[in-house]
């Protein structure tokens, strides 16, 4: 009988914080006894129990504080980005784990349409799953740091303020960063950094098929090279949050969020063109493969192809040099729309 | 508290406030836990043991009360009282709330007078 009381009362304490736990199961234990007649049977002591509800409700009333992991007035925006993160990151991750199956079922000498397609499958949806947690957690984490960091700031600033520091209303409120915008950014550049550095490490291999699978190299990049890519991959990762990190914080295009992106895109572009242009990048395999293939018959491509496969890389360069350039100049032009506005 | 019903929820935050001056009115005389919750109901005051066990200790962790120990008998229990800024928070809810009754009460005649007053 006094088992039921004291499962309840370890029930409730067990969701409070140390300090409060033997005060309450003090203080819990004697109005519950006082509830009871001086001889109660089993079912008296149950029904008093039932009458004081469910352990986790009362736990929550005595903790006076609602805790949240993300509190309500993130909420929304959280559901929103996680809407539109996981069904991206998750895509496109299965896209890749096709194309990634497949390429790995072909290495194989024999092809088979049933065990293509089971390994596409199979290797599909569980690169899918892997990167839509990753997504998740990262979002999550996201969250719950701009949530706490926020009250911090808030709670400091309601203590004191002007009528003079009210920010002025912008005429339109096109200079606005959203939330959800600076998150997502964070998130995809730690799921593609965390992709790439497995891929770097080894851990998948970066496979490619040419010729109806007649030619096969294993590895198109040099697997001695690829450890050198760590630490510029981690430092652009580094710049990306960075950037993220300040459209999160002054969610408007502020000239310091400008020139934030802008350096990080600018560096960030510098280190991919040294690392496609390094002579070492192409493993031995894939040059030899470049150095064969007869580019006559490519006609569009037999300017780029003298080289060894050095020019596809320069023409990578190109586009990837042409999207951070783009992303520069989008910020800047956002900015000086936003400031001509103000 | 299970209330979908928009006017039980509506009933409920309007009494949540009047909860803690009805238990700081009663406190002014001593009591234990199980004591003050029957003492409220004898009042037609609407509160669960659930409620009310948490109400003391916030109020009493917010410096209103002093509670004391009883172990002599078979029983130990718990008795609060309002201590003295208990009494001036006590006093000032009070005639808040009165105000705020002739408040609404001008507001509302035509509809009626139903003020319950204990």
């Amino acid at each position: 009988m006094e088992k039921w009381i004291d499962r309840y009362v370890y029930d409730v304490v067990r969701q409070l914080p140390e300090k409060d736990r033997d005060d309450v199961s003090r203080e819990l234990k004697s109005n519950i006894y006082d509830m009871l007649s001086d001889h109660p049977d089993e079912e008296e002591v149950k029904a008093v129990l039932v009458e004081l509800g469910s352990p986790s409700l009362l736990a929550e009333k005595y903790r006076q504080k609602p805790r949240y992991l993300i509190s309500p007035a993130y909420y929304e925006s959280y559901v929103r980005t996680l809407k539109m993160i996981l069904p991206l990151v998750g895509g496109i991750a299965l896209v890749a784990g096709l194309i990634l199956g497949a390429l790995d079922t072909m290495k194989e000498d024999q092809v088979q349409v049933i065990s293509l397609t089971g390994d596409m499958v199979s290797t599909g949806i569980s690169l899918a799953f892997q990167a839509a947690f990753q997504a998740l957690l990262w979002t999550t984490i996201g969250f719950v740091i701009a949530d706490r960091t926020k009250d911090k700031a808030e709670s400091g600033k309601t203590e004191e303020w002007k009528i003079e520091d009210l920010p002025e209303v912008p005429a339109h409120d096109r200079g606005k960063i959203p939330l959800s915008e600076g998150i997502a950014e964070m998130v995809m550049t730690i799921v593609f950094t965390f992709f790439a550095l497995l891929i770097c490490s080894g851990k998948i291999p970066f496979l490619i098929s040419l010729n109806n699978g007649d030619t096969k190299i294993s590895n198109l990049f040099n697997p001695a090279f690829l450890h050198y890519f760590i630490p510029p991959i981690l430092g652009m990762a580094l710049l990306g949050l960075i950037a993220s990190a300040c459209k999160i914080k002054y969610r408007r295009w502020t000239p310091v969020v400008c020139g934030t992106v802008v350096i990080s895109s600018l560096i960030s572009m510098v280190i991919m063109i040294y690392l496609l242009n390094s002579p070492d990048i192409l493993s031995s395999e894939s040059i030899a493969y470049f150095n064969s293939v007869d580019w006559e018959e490519l006609s569009t491509l037999r300017l780029w192809g003298m080289s060894g496969g050095r020019s596809i890389l320069a023409l990578i360069s190109i586009l990837v040099a042409i999207g951070y350039l783009v992303e520069s100049g989008k910020a800047i032009y956002k900015t000086m729309k936003a400031k001509r506005q103000a | 508290m299970p209330d979908n019903d928009p006017i039980q929820s509506f009933i409920t935050e309007l009494r949540r406030g009047s909860l803690t001056l009805a238990v700081l009115g009663c406190l002014r005389q001593s009591h234990y836990g199980y004591a003050l919750l029957q003492t409220m109901q004898e009042k037609n005051i609407e509160i669960e043991a659930n409620t009310l066990y948490p109400l003391l200790r916030r109020l009493e962790s917010q410096g209103l009360l002093v509670s004391d120990w009883d172990t002599s008998e078979s029983r130990p229990r718990k008795y609060y009282t309002l201590n003295e800024k208990g009494q001036t928070v006590y006093k000032e809810l009070l005639n808040e709330w009165r105000k705020m009754q002739g408040n609404i009460e001008s507001i509302c005649r035509e509809d009626g007078d139903h003020g319950e007053v204990d």
